[in-house]
């Protein structure tokens, strides 16, 4: 492990949504889905993205304008050289989940650490009960990887809500929490979004009956090295890059230092 | 190897026959070890964290350039013979720590390159200085060493705690410490200890643990403006950030330089700042401390040495701290 990243470039970009696109990277380090890497523009610095996808040359990562690392990706072009560390972190615990029923509940970009779990989950359909995907986002416009929604349905349930709709948009309005409502699901349930949005969302999923041992929780912090060292991540004696970003529900409740996204989940 | 002595005015010779061999760096004027290359410029009586010897202030990762198709990287090979002259023992029990931190199951190259080529010569501390109590911890002694002096008044007590060690003693002028002069040398650690300022309650972390949500904290809260001295103090704060530097060419440097856990930023990511309040960043230093390193390394990451006090503009005591929470 290391700080030195191995240099690669960028094969392809696809403007996802306003703010986002997707970079298909060159890499040939594998990984598991809830994984994130370390992407280096050098002399702009290095950000943590979840890897929100494979293909046959690498990963794909789908990245929000939101930083100097991520402003200055997204005026790069396919062919630029990027750096890239890792992969890091513990994944999602798909294999626990074989053999049950699983509910996938995504925020906003928080669809992308999901990704690799969706696919996984379709290429072994049979290893799994029920499979369904709640997703909310902004807007429609917003939304990650509209373009695949078709194929998903083909293997998986699916439903989205938009806090604001458009003129086009015919679906659900208004939050994720209200989706659940609607349904009666019994299982796992994997969950990545928003801090606000995680927080409600653990919320209904006790409610709902869901075991704290069986909510996964990806958390966000700001993983400068990936390597548990650097301290910036830290959630109590915790590393989000080391122990985490996937987390048990009931493992992030017994932290002493409660993590934000579940102030008042109780 | 039986404990020696060597009198006062031969320790100049000790100090040139380890400077053949190493870079020394010591107390020198200063908060933080410095080199040093002569023994004049020592100042056994004060003491200095010597963190930023093997973890600087700001240091290279690596150095890049623009080159036909990409970038050529480079990373500073930096191993380096070191030897710290004059730590005293709360030191090594800090390195002790660090050496969990950087070189657990995962190895920080840059921190070992120095750290597995450096020798430790240190010195027991006749007189606490009023912000110790590293016997609180029971760390008086020093956890390992390559060389220790004591001074029992005309002499240094030199010990070896290696075979580097060893080597270096066996090849400077000193007779065999008698009976009497390690007797000596237990009457003034003896001494040291009794002046040490301590908590009055036994450490209990499980306490700590209890009173999380406890209302002392809004008190320690208001004063503590989160300047971030404590952590630069502290030799075991390990905390950095990561960021380039870039020159007109296209070329330049990533690097990273201490951080602290008090500033604002540093739980913020683009979505949320994880501790905007600033009570949940005072919280935080102390519960790494004392809590959560012991949950993680097996050792508590406060050594007793309340370097964080002697710099603390708000005069933040971590001893009162104790006091109130154990």
């Amino acid at each position: 492990m290391s700080f030195i990243p191995y240099l690669t470039k960028i094969e392809k970009i696809v403007q996802e949504c306003n703010d986002t696109k997707t970079f298909w990277v060159e890499y040939s380090n594998s990984f598991n889905p809830g994984q994130f890497v370390e992407i280096s523009v050098l002399g702009y610095g290095e950000a943590p993205i979840s890897i929100a996808g494979g293909y046959e040359n690498g990963i794909m990562l789908s990245i929000r304008a939101a930083g100097n690392v991520t402003k200055k990706l997204h005026n790069m072009k396919e062919g630029d050289v990027v750096g890239i560390r890792g992969p890091f972190g513990k994944p999602w615990p798909v294999n626990d989940v074989m053999g049950e029923n699983l509910l996938m509940i995504a925020g906003g970009i928080g669809l992308a650490p999901l990704r690799p779990c969706i696919m996984h989950a379709i290429e072994n359909r049979n290893d799994y009960g029920e499979v369904l995907l709640l997703y909310g986002a902004r807007s429609p416009v917003q939304m990650l990887y509209r373009r695949e929604y078709e194929e998903w349905r083909k293997s998986i349930d699916m439903d989205i809500i938009v806090d604001r709709g458009d003129e086009s948009w015919k679906g659900k309005i208004g939050l994720v929490t209200e989706l659940m409502d609607e349904v009666d699901f019994k299982g796992y349930a994997f969950v990545c979004g928003p801090p606000v949005m995680m927080k409600f969302v653990s919320m209904k999923l006790l409610e709902m009956g869901f075991d704290k041992s069986k909510i996964f929780l990806s958390l966000e912090r700001n993983m400068k090295c990936g390597m548990g060292i650097c301290g910036h991540c830290a959630i109590a004696g915790k590393y989000v890059c080391l122990d985490g970003p996937v987390f048990s529900l009931e493992d992030a409740m017994t932290m002493l230092e409660k993590p934000v996204e579940l102030e008042g989940v109780l | 190897m039986q404990p020696k002595k060597i009198g006062k005015d031969a320790l100049a010779a000790l100090f040139d026959r380890i400077k053949d061999e190493y870079e020394v760096y010591a107390p020198a004027g200063r908060e933080f070890f410095e080199r040093v290359t002569s023994f004049h410029e020592v100042e056994l009586s004060r003491r200095a964290t010597a963190k930023n010897i093997f973890f600087p202030p700001e240091q290279s990762l690596f150095k890049f350039r623009r080159m036909e198709g990409g970038y050529d990287i480079k990373m500073d090979g930096m191993k380096r013979k070191v030897a710290l002259f004059g730590a005293r023992a709360c030191d090594t029990h800090a390195i002790n720590m660090m050496d969990r931190y950087m070189m657990g199951d995962i190895e920080d190259e840059y921190y070992a390159n120095i750290r597995k080529n450096c020798i430790i010569v240190g010195i027991t501390c006749n007189e606490p200085f009023k912000s110790c109590f590293c016997t609180y911890f029971g760390n008086f002694e020093p956890c390992f060493y390559d060389i220790w002096l004591t001074d029992i008044g005309e002499h240094y007590i030199i010990e070896a705690g290696s075979r580097a060690g060893e080597n270096i003693i066996n090849s400077i002028q000193c007779e065999d410490a008698s009976r009497e002069d390690m007797e000596m040398k237990m009457k003034v650690i003896e001494r040291a200890k009794e002046k040490m300022s301590i908590p009055s309650k036994k450490f209990d972390a499980s306490a700590f643990s209890e009173r999380y949500h406890s209302n002392i904290w809004h008190e320690i809260m208001e004063r503590c403006i989160c300047c971030g001295k404590c952590n630069f103090a502290c030799p075991t704060c390990h905390c950095f950030d990561v960021f380039d530097t870039i020159n007109l060419d296209g070329s330049g440097e990533r690097k990273r330089k201490w951080d602290s856990c008090h500033f604002y930023d540093y739980a913020r990511t683009s979505a949320e700042n994880f501790r905007k309040e600033r009570i949940s960043r005072v919280k935080y230093r102390v519960y790494d401390k004392f809590v959560f390193s012991m949950e993680r390394y097996g050792m508590q990451a406060c050594v007793g040495c309340g370097r964080c006090y002697d710099v603390c503009p708000a005069e933040i005591d971590l001893r009162e701290i104790i006091e109130v929470m154990a």
